[in-house]
């Protein structure tokens, strides 16, 4: 929740003008990931998450500038958000030994994160204004994920 | 090994679709920075994921234990490949509660290491267990498949109730014709005074009571009642149970026959086992230790089942209630069948003495006045059903928690050494 209020935080400032618009969807997204932890209703943290990137889209949306160059980092902070409300969700005993190394692989986690991030915000800032080719190529790369979670969700409905 | 996809595959593929669709819908390239990570983890996640590849075995210190005693339960995990986080459980049947250990287990392993877990269980509850229903769960690479396994390493443990302490025994009203400790109402060649008549040819000289025989100025002998054995069926009454939390009539019940089983075989009698129920279990009566140890058995196999059938005595084998047999039955008398059953065999002519265990420890009244009214319509029911006993002249003793068991069989004894039948 720490984490969420951080990256709300973050939004809400870089955004400029309409600061309040993206504070209440930064709040609404860690008040909900608030309930879904004091809850254990994991069902609810896809959207809190989902609306903590809302959130940065709107500020994305509302500023007036070019790509934001710190954009890799933002999505590190949202995937170390979204790691560790899993890990607090997780059943079962949390043994001391296994809570260093795994903060070790969260912090791994967020590097890789904000590196891949950045190689590709370096490859957009290459191919920009690239056309209708890559355009249906990204549409095509996002239906193909929609796909996929329609796939996984009627598998995990089979069972 | 079944494997499973978490509810984390699909939140992340869901997010990072939602970012790729977001940043073509409103063209911000920052939006693909952000559902990468996601995206990349469910895909990695999914790519790497391998089988574990772990087995356990399991080991009981002993298969055998008293109630309330602990049994060590040793666990051997080994793992071919490395397992960053294994959750370990071993599935205790009810009656079997962890005393020392931790369970579940939290376990990390690297490939070909073997870990030792150890276990202690106490047996909270009589009966026949199998120990070792182990099931297993590991988690793929950044938590988006999750493997789980049901390993059956089942190993026999046989809890035995802990008898109930009795001091004196319920004596016979007939004997058999063996030799055993009890005093046979006959007379014969045995210890104990039974009568003085007078001498008759063939009688031993050593018979001769000589203070009696000088007082009537002619011979007179002693008579004497010999030792018999004698022929004991403990009666289980198996209908029905008051249960209240962990403990119950049945376990009242089950505890009595063990002690009362083992007694009697310690005086030489031939001791059997009858559970009269919705499943009806019998033993052949027989003698010695091993007669103990198959008692004690078939005791552990006692459960009230629930049958609404009508049984009679006649279900029972012949040879389980042998001729002149003393039954001892321990029964809460909440079944009308066993009533009537108990009833039957006291008119076909056994020796039957009854302990209540009584069910008014396990029971709580009812509120209100309707329950107040029902409660004192059920007391008063079982106190006319033991008045039927009492008429036909079976002793009834109620067991419960303020009286031991001995106490109980004395009562039994001073019914039948005072009741008469009055016959108008």
């Amino acid at each position: 929740v720490g984490a969420a209020a951080g990256l709300t935080a973050w939004a809400s400032l870089t955004a400029g003008a309409g600061e309040e618009l993206v504070a209440v969807l930064g709040v609404g997204g860690a008040a909900a990931l608030m309930v879904a932890l004091a809850g254990r209703w994991q069902e609810l943290l896809p959207w809190a998450i989902s609306l903590l990137g809302a959130q940065y889209a709107a500020s994305l949306l509302i500023r007036d500038g070019g790509i934001d160059a710190l954009a890799p980092f933002y999505a590190a902070g949202l995937l170390v958000t979204a790691e560790l409300a899993y890990w607090a969700l997780e059943r079962g005993p949390a043994a001391r030994s296994f809570v260093v190394p795994r903060i070790g692989a969260l912090l791994a986690l967020a590097l890789g994160a904000a590196g891949a991030g950045t190689a590709l915000l370096a490859a957009s800032e290459g191919q920009r204004g690239g056309g209708i080719v890559l355009q249906l190529l990204g549409l095509a790369a996002a239906g193909a994920a929609v796909g996929l979670v329609t796939s996984l969700a009627w598998r995990s409905r089979a069972r | 090994v079944t494997r499973y996809v978490t509810s984390k595959l699909g939140a992340y593929t869901g997010l990072g679709a939602l970012g790729l669709v977001g940043a073509l819908a409103l063209g911000l390239p920052e939006l693909v920075v952000l559902a990468a990570p996601f995206t990349l983890c469910a895909a990695l996640g999914l790519a790497t994921a391998r089988e574990p590849d772990v087995d356990v075995a399991l080991e009981l210190d002993r298969e055998r234990a008293l109630q309330h005693e602990e049994v060590d339960v040793r666990l051997v995990v080994t793992a071919a490949r490395p397992v960053g986080r294994l959750e370990l459980v071993v599935n205790l049947p009810d009656g079997l509660v962890v005393a020392g250990g931790t369970n579940p287990a939290v376990l990390r392993l690297s490939a070909d290491e073997e870990r030792s877990l150890d276990l202690r269980v106490r047996a909270e509850r009589w009966g026949a267990y199998l120990v070792g229903d182990v099931f297993l769960r590991t988690f793929g690479p950044f938590g988006v498949v999750r493997y789980e396994a049901r390993l059956d390493r089942r190993k026999p443990l046989k809890v035995y109730p802990a008898p109930e302490a009795v001091r004196s025994l319920l004596r016979p009203l007939r004997t058999q014709v063996f030799s055993g400790n009890q005093v046979a109402r006959e007379k014969g060649e045995g210890i104990e005074f039974a009568d003085l008549r007078p001498f008759a040819p063939g009688d031993r000289i050593r018979r001769v009571n000589w203070r009696a025989s000088a007082r009537r100025g002619e011979l007179w002998v002693n008579e004497l009642h010999p030792e018999r054995n004698t022929d004991v069926i403990v009666f289980l009454d198996t209908f029905a149970q008051a249960r209240l939390g962990s403990s119950g009539t049945l376990d009242w019940a089950v505890a009595a026959a063990t002690g009362l089983a083992e007694r009697y075989l310690k005086e030489k009698d031939r001791v059997g086992f009858v559970s009269f129920g919705g499943v009806l279990n019998w033993l052949l009566p027989g003698t010695g230790p091993l007669q103990l140890y198959r008692i004690v058995d078939s005791v552990l196999d006692t459960e009230v089942i629930l049958n609404y059938a009508w049984k009679d005595i006649d279900v029972i084998p012949r040879r389980t209630l042998p001729p002149q047999a003393l039954v001892v039955a321990l029964t809460p008398l909440l079944d009308d069948r066993a009533t009537d059953a108990l009833l039957d065999l006291h008119g076909r002519g056994f020796d039957l003495a009854l302990v209540e265990i009584s069910p008014f420890p396990f029971t709580e009244r009812g509120r209100g006045k309707t329950g107040e009214l029902a409660w004192r319509l059920w007391t008063l029911r079982r106190a006319a059903v033991r008045a039927r006993f009492e008429r036909a002249g079976v002793p009834v003793a109620a067991w419960n928690e303020n009286v031991p068991l001995a106490a109980a069989i004395e009562e039994v004894t001073s019914f039948r050494r005072h009741a008469r039948t009055l016959r108008v």
